[in-house]
């Protein structure tokens, strides 16, 4: 396999972009020293493009693309269902939730077991799940971002990537460190456009070079463009199972399903609701519509131009090798550290905030000044990137820890999403389902009548039997202090008929926002989203038609939509 | 009523789709598997030869220039341009016992039964080739001389209006058999004559299925393989997915074999 050669060029665009990330981060170094609310939310003052921004950026990893590639190879264009399904919860986060976490004002995630759910068991939980998420999830996805990196490194440069990567983190950890989370949003800026340039450039490279678009076209097997799964006459196919299980199941079930610790973060540092709301708008947006396009037109034009190639990912980082100039390979290589830089970057801070703000405040040191915690901030994010130093070594040893760690959570997702909307629900509700989904997947894959089951079979088992559990155990055991229920619903007024019992003990007669609305809102919101993303596909593989039907419906329900926001009222909460 | 297995294995690269041949019949073979009819497809126009062709039958600097990728198949016969909207069908059974133990050209014409049956289910009006030769053919010299399967004619292929509209070719063993054929749905008439390096008059002996029905839908086609194998064979099919030592094997077959410059380029005489 032929490895890249770098002209000056090259080199000099790699350097720029990487001193103009250690400058850029480096620069908001005194301003997050100010306060524990700077270090992790830039003061609760950013605007909702670059809080959107810094939403795509992160979740733009370097292997993403290597991914997509993957999954357009092996099946199709509709194997992107897989992450495709994450609209309808992505729209759940702007219309349900990007406001209700806006106007709890938590630092963390995790902090909402603080404001929503009272006694031993809530303190339990919430010093469990600090733990649980910046000592090992994120350690896992941090190394997994490494191994990545390294993954097409060793494709594209095959020599230092070591040295690559340790130079790459340095510069990651040491503004991640010094600046907070202000040097990770406004990097994430920078970096976002320098991934989209790279994945752009190889899009028309690779497209040109297989003959266009027709061309291609007219190479490719029809599944393979197809935006749907077959379904076959007479019987339905595994494909069309497998998408009804991610448009099924999916999307809900995940622990993440109200926004998860990376977009909370982001709608709680946001100027207000509004912002909050664009900013989670913007993201999914920017994420599927966008981001989407010319990871898919690349990898149509790998099946042509590498047809035989059996690693499916690998092909994207070796496009890079064989079809670009001089210049754009540097800038391609920028783009990839900026993909990992910005994700590393994001968990590093994170990590450290679920550690200080969850973990060390309230169960190792109380009261103490604001300076300590930015201290001991710093320090927890060197340790933590220790850490991860440490596993990523380690990583094929460990990978059975990594698979059980990973297992807490799969199938929880429905507690997440009730917990806003019925006050009856508590701490034991949240530990009865990591329980039991984690036992239930263990069971899964492992029990020898059940591991041949389809995805969609194992995970409707998982959702069924942890739903059922939590649900019983709900019931059974004591509800959360009253007071602080009150409190939670005055502070972030969630609508609908699950606090009926709380409302009238506030005597409060707002009563949020009618579900009924937002689940409408929702339904057009999903409508505009998918409408646009296909409409940009069609009409970027040449079906004019069938892209401008798409753009029309796409248009009716963003009108729709913007006619009944428009409508509302914001709580502009600072 | 014995119990046959179908898998439809979706489009695959051209070395792993014939490597998965090969792993289903040796499975067959070893009576780890029961009597299988594959379907499949091509992730993007692809050149199979027979396993007897000389490589030089095909210009390979075209296929270079155009990304086909060229593997050689298990069994005979000639080469196949296989078109990303063509549905191949693969059919491995034992030969020891039973109703394929009459030698090639029976087997061959019961399972051009079941071929034909599957046309006719979906409108069309087949006739199976039961003479070698083609008598309204105004060059049979040329065509008998053709590298390219759908050019020629032999017993047991199946013709609709005097074009032939499945290429098909065997591979036995002492205990079983391995037949794999092309249903084009289109013709790319120019990559055939530039990849064979044909006469421009030569091409009128083949016909898509698109060019007599452009209606028909590959599901449509599929459903009716799947069902005329049925009745003709008197059996009953459940539909299933590779083992996971067949997945192993084709992986292994592939990696050895089809993408070796040793198997594929092993005639190459002429050049």
């Amino acid at each position: 396999m032929q490895a890249l050669t770098l002209s000056v060029t090259d080199w000099i665009i790699i350097i720029v972009y990487m001193a103009a990330s250690l400058f850029t981060g480096l620069y908001f170094t005194k301003r997050a020293s100010s306060s524990v609310s700077e270090f992790f939310l830039s003061g609760r003052n950013l605007p909702w493009w670059l809080a959107g921004t810094s939403m795509v950026a992160t979740t733009f990893s370097s292997d993403t693309p290597l991914y997509v590639t993957g999954l357009v190879r092996t099946h199709g264009i509709y194997e992107n269902w897989q992450w495709w399904c994450f609209i309808l919860s992505g729209m759940m986060s702007v219309f349900f939730f990007a406001r209700l976490w806006r106007r709890l004002g938590v630092i963390t995630d995790v902090e909402f077991i603080r404001m929503r759910y009272s006694g031993t068991s809530a303190s339990i939980l919430r010093g469990f799940k600090s733990l649980y998420f910046s000592v090992a999830i994120h350690t896992i996805i941090k190394a997994q971002v490494i191994l990545a990196m390294a993954k097409i490194l060793d494709v594209s440069m095959g020599w230092g990537k070591w040295e690559s990567i340790f130079i790459s983190s340095g510069i990651t950890i040491a503004y991640s460190m010094l600046s907070g989370y202000w040097g990770v949003v406004t990097t994430d800026f920078l970096q976002f456009i320098i991934a989209m340039a790279g994945a752009i450039v190889l899009c028309f490279a690779s497209v040109d070079k297989a003959g266009g678009i027709h061309a291609i076209r007219e190479a490719l097997n029809q599944n393979v463009l197809s935006f749907f799964p077959p379904a076959s006459e007479g019987f339905i196919g595994p494909a069309f199972l497998t998408f009804l299980g991610y448009v099924g199941l999916s999307w809900w079930s995940k622990y993440s399903s109200d926004g998860g610790g990376v977009i909370v973060q982001r709608m709680s540092s946001c100027k207000d609701e509004r912002h909050s709301f664009l900013a989670t708008f913007y993201f999914n947006i920017a994420n599927y519509a966008l981001r989407t396009w010319p990871w898919v037109l690349t990898a149509l034009a790998s099946i042509v131009l590498y047809p035989e190639a059996k690693d499916h990912e690998a092909v994207y980082p070796q496009m890079m090798v064989d079809l670009l100039p001089s210049g754009f390979r540097g800038l391609m290589l920028a783009s990839f550290f900026a993909a990992f830089m910005s994700t590393l970057s994001t968990y590093l801070n994170l990590s450290s905030a679920y550690f200080v703000n969850d973990f060390y405040r309230p169960f190792i040191r109380k009261d103490a000044q604001e300076r300590h915690y930015i201290t001991i901030s710093r320090i927890a994010t060197l340790l933590l990137s220790l850490l991860t130093a440490i596993v990523t070594y380690h990583v094929t040893s460990i990978i059975g820890v990594f698979k059980f760690l990973i297992a807490f959570g799969s199938g929880t997702g429905l507690v997440y999403i009730i917990r806003w909307f019925w006050w009856r629900i508590n701490a034991w509700s949240e530990i009865s389902a990591m329980v039991t989904s984690t036992v239930m997947t263990i069971v899964v894959y492992v029990h020898p009548a059940l591991t041949s089951s389809p995805y969609y079979a194992k995970l409707g088992m998982i959702i069924s039997v942890s739903t059922v559990v939590w649900f019983i155990v709900t019931l059974i055991t004591r509800p959360s202090d009253r007071t602080l229920l009150i409190e939670f619903y005055k502070k972030t007024l969630p609508g609908g008929p699950g606090w009926k019992t709380i409302r009238e003990f506030a005597g409060n007669t707002n009563q949020g926002s009618p579900l009924t609305d937002v689940l409408i809102e929702w339904a057009y919101g999903c409508l505009f989203l998918i409408g646009l993303m296909f409409s940009a596909g069609k009409l970027l593989l040449g079906y004019t038609l069938p892209g401008i039907i798409w753009f029309i419906l796409s248009m009716i329900a963003g009108g729709l939509l913007y006619r009944r926001i428009s409508a509302q009222g914001w709580l502009f909460i600072k | 009523m014995d119990t046959w297995r179908f898998i439809d294995t979706g489009y695959n690269r051209a070395a792993y789709n014939m490597a998965i041949d090969e792993a289903i019949a040796a499975a067959v073979r070893t009576h780890d598997a029961p009597p299988t009819l594959r379907l499949y497809g091509w992730n993007v126009p692809s050149v199979s030869i027979g396993y007897f062709q000389n490589i030089r039958d095909i210009n390979l600097d075209y296929c270079r220039e155009k990304h086909i990728p060229v593997v050689r198949r298990i069994s005979g016969g000639r080469a196949v341009l296989h078109t990303a909207s063509e549905i191949t069908y693969s059919f491995s059974i034992r030969t020891d016992q039973g109703i394929f133990s009459n030698g090639l050209l029976e087997s061959y014409r019961k399972i051009s039964s079941a071929l034909s049956l599957a046309l006719t289910n979906i409108g069309l009006l087949p006739e199976i080739k039961n003479v070698r030769g083609n008598n309204n053919s105004p060059n049979v010299y040329e065509m008998y001389r053709s590298p390219v399967c759908f050019q020629s004619a032999s017993f047991g292929e199946i013709h609709i209006s005097g074009h032939k509209v499945i290429g098909s070719a065997q591979k036995r063993w002492t205990d079983c058999l391995l037949q794999h054929g092309a249903v084009p749905l289109i013709i790319d008439r120019e990559a055939l004559v530039n990849i064979f390096r044909l006469k421009q008059n030569n091409e009128y002996l083949y016909q898509g299925l698109h060019g007599i029905n452009p209606g028909l839908k590959p599901d449509e086609i599929k459903h009716a393989f799947r069902n005329a194998f049925q009745e003709v064979f008197a059996v009953c099919f459940t539909d299933s997915s590779l083992l996971c030592h067949e997945l192993s094997a084709a992986e292994e077959f592939e990696n050895t074999k089809y993408t070796s410059s040793s198997w594929t380029f092993r005639i190459q005489a002429g050049g």
